[in-house]
């Protein structure tokens, strides 16, 4: 168009007025390529409605803004011209200069990704993921920002990456409280089988309680559910469910009360009614109070001794007690319907209220081969009640020898010379076969003697039983045949040792018996040829019950008797 | 029995951090069977351990009448978030860490994320490098 004003100028030199004319038109042609160009450009700017196009000056002043940017942003595009670029940064990323970085990053790197949350006009905030690029050419200096609005693909992300962490967080808990499983579990032990078959029920246990959880969402479990869950592995048709509540327990509530029953279904399986052919177990949970009271009751199975007992079962049932107490849960402690570990007969035939006497002094305690219970005119400290396994009275001779004088298992006590009103006793306590007791510290035996009247009857009933077995017993050693005392020894034994093997030395038999050992092993082997008893690997296996009886001294049933009548104490002796 | 009197035994000459004995802990859990664990072990190393708390207002409860050296807690505990326990234990100057399956980013108040951590499931080592280091910041 120059050339039209200045026609003889410094430009190329003129041929003709054919040219010009041909010159114009090309030049119109071209304007009108650009005016298309720029129309299409304009429509592809407007019609990507799906992204904001924008561009701004070098200072970030708004230069051009699309109908994207505006259906995104807010601002519609007379608002927008020339307004500060920053306003699109959250006020946050303003203050932290973030608008002006990713100014200096385009400029230094030919893009800058915008992956950020940014600022609508009215304040509202989406998730916007684009460009920003250097301007070239005529607008140079200036910039391009392309973006559109990825919030829901943001949330998306935002809850995957939630629910992955939270994921995370509850295998890491449920990781702590398997590894917090074992170890209590294997505190308690006997043996690795043991632990094993322990450990196996509880994992199972936590896993349908997992189920449940997943089902619900990790979020209130129903209680009627969980107790299902809870007992289905247990269940032969003897576990009824009366009425249960419906409420609804949080995850770790949920959790706790299913391994509570399962610890409470697997001790009646081993101990408790189900471990009786006609045994059964009733378990309702109501709300009273504004408290969930679950009620366990056991009927037809041996009777049971409130709410003590030792193991892992017994400790986290007492722990769920205590600690959801707050919690709104709490189990019903019937001395009517209890399941326990430790079953000792003198402590079931007590009457409840005078079982209440003792039973906040009683703790659970293991019975360790060999452990020394009462020393030999030590002041006796703590009385035992065992449950299971068996203790010797054994007398020290000075020339170091020792020798049984008595034995006591769950039908009676270590610790008589208390309840005869001495401070020590004049033979030593020694653990013969492992087991668990309820231990009870002397100051609260000798209160308990003042207030039940019950609980010094029977024990000095039990007292006189053991009088007599003492009694009998010395006498048997002194005249009797070895192999006569040594049935007699192995009733006691077994009566004892809840079930018909138990561990077992020839020494350790002859010790107990006072004889020489070459003496044991004679008797033992004409049992053993008569099939009364087998004696392998350090193990007794009593075969023939009838057949040991029949060989036994009378010392055995009499003795017996006399723990039938003081006591109504049926395997007493 | 027998560790309730070594810890009776070495309470009364409590070591300023060289070791645990006679450390007084407060441990805020609330899934039963961990919290037992927790006490054992705790017991185990020779602490005074407070019986554990399952909820917000146990916690408080026991910061009522007691006052632990130290402070294990779970981030979320029966009645929600272990925050307000935090902040009444920074409040008394007890330091604790907090016991979680969570990384830093999973927890949401800045009090607990701040804290310590004792990572699920820990060690007994772990939780003995906790306990030293509460106990020196204790002093």
């Amino acid at each position: 168009l120059n050339e039209e004003e200045d026609p003889g100028g410094a430009g190329p030199p003129v041929e003709g007025p054919g040219r010009l004319e041909a010159e114009i038109a090309s030049l119109r042609r071209e304007l009108d390529q650009a005016r298309e160009r720029e129309a299409r450009l304009a429509a592809i700017l407007e019609s990507a409605s799906d992204y904001a196009i924008l561009t701004t000056d070098p200072g970030g002043r708004v230069t051009s803004w699309n109908a994207g940017a505006r259906r995104l942003l807010g601002w519609d595009e007379a608002e927008a011209l020339g307004m500060d670029g920053r306003l699109i940064f959250t006020p946050e990323d303003r203050a932290r200069g973030a608008p002006e970085a990713e100014m200096a990053r385009a400029l230094a790197e030919g893009r800058a990704e915008d992956e950020r949350w940014h600022a609508r006009k009215d304040g509202s905030r989406f998730w916007g993921s684009g460009l920003l690029l250097p301007l070239r050419g005529a607008a140079a200096g200036g910039f391009l920002k392309v973006m559109r609005d990825q919030t829901a693909r943001r949330e998306g992300d935002e809850r995957q990456g939630l629910l992955i962490r939270e994921l995370a967080h509850r295998v890491k808990n449920s990781l702590a409280l398997i590894l917090a499983m074992a170890r209590q579990t294997g505190l308690r032990a006997a043996d690795l089988d043991g632990f094993l078959s322990a450990f196996e029920g509880r994992l199972k246990a936590l896993a349908a309680v997992h189920d449940l959880l997943s089902e619900a969402g990790w979020r209130s479990t129903p209680l009627a559910a969980l107790v299902r869950a809870a007992l289905a592995p247990h269940d032969d048709g003897r576990v009824r469910l009366g009425r249960v509540a419906e409420l609804r327990l949080n995850p770790a509530a949920a959790q706790d009360l299913v391994l509570a029953l399962h610890e409470l279904a697997t001790n009646a399986a081993k101990h408790g009614a189900l471990a009786a052919p006609h045994g059964s177990v009733r378990l309702e949970g109501r709300i009273a109070g504004g408290e969930l009271v679950l009620s366990w009751r056991e009927a037809g199975g041996p009777p049971v001794a409130p709410p003590t007992g030792r193991g892992f079962g017994t400790t986290l049932l007492e722990r769920v007690v205590a600690h959801r107490r707050g919690g709104r849960v709490r189990f019903d402690w019937r001395p009517a319907g209890l399941a326990c570990t430790v079953r000792n007969w003198l402590l079931a035939a007590l009457p409840p209220d005078e079982f209440a006497l003792l039973a906040g002094s009683l703790r659970p305690l293991d019975l360790d081969l060999r452990q020394t219970l009462h020393a030999t005119d030590r002041p006796i400290e703590l009385v035992y009640f065992p449950g299971s396994g068996m203790v010797s009275m054994v007398a020290a001779l000075e020339g170091g020898q020792l020798m049984e004088v008595g034995l006591v298992g769950r039908e009676g006590m270590v610790g008589l010379p208390v309840v005869l009103g001495a401070e020590s006793g004049s033979v030593e306590a020694m653990v013969q076969l492992g087991g668990a007791a309820l231990g009870l510290p002397t100051a609260a035996l000798a209160e308990a003697l003042d207030h039940g009247a019950a609980l010094r009857a029977l024990l000095l009933r039990y007292a006189q039983a053991f009088h007599v077995q003492v009694a009998q017993t010395a006498a048997c050693n002194g005249r009797h045949p070895v192999e006569e005392r040594l049935a007699r020894w192995l009733l006691m034994v077994h009566d004892r040792a809840g079930g018909d093997t138990f561990p077992m030395t020839q020494e350790f038999i002859a010790t107990m018996l006072g004889v020489r050992r070459a003496g044991v092993s004679v008797a033992a082997g004409l049992l053993q040829r008569t099939g009364v008893i087998a004696y392998r690997h350090g193990r007794i296996a009593v075969l023939d019950r009838p057949g040991l009886e029949g060989t036994s001294c009378e010392c055995y049933g009499a003795v017996r008797r006399h723990f039938e009548r003081l006591l109504n104490n049926p395997a007493g002796e | 029995m027998r560790g309730d009197a070594m810890r009776d035994g070495e309470s009364a000459a409590r070591p300023n951090g060289a070791g645990l004995h006679g450390l007084k802990v407060l441990v805020a859990e609330d899934e039963a069977l961990v919290a037992l664990d927790l006490e054992c072990t705790l017991r185990e190393l020779g602490c005074d351990v407070l019986p554990a708390a399952p909820s917000v207002a146990g916690a408080l409860a026991i910061l009522g009448a007691e006052r632990p050296d130290v402070a294990l807690l779970d981030v979320s505990l029966a009645d929600g978030s272990a925050a307000p326990v935090a902040a009444a234990l920074a409040a008394a100057g007890v330091p604790f860490a907090v016991v979680t399956g969570h990384d830093a980013g999973g927890i949401g108040e800045a009090a607990l994320r701040a804290a310590p951590r004792l990572g699920k499931p820990y060690g007994l080592r772990d939780l003995r490098a906790t306990l030293a280091r509460l106990s020196a910041a204790s002093r």
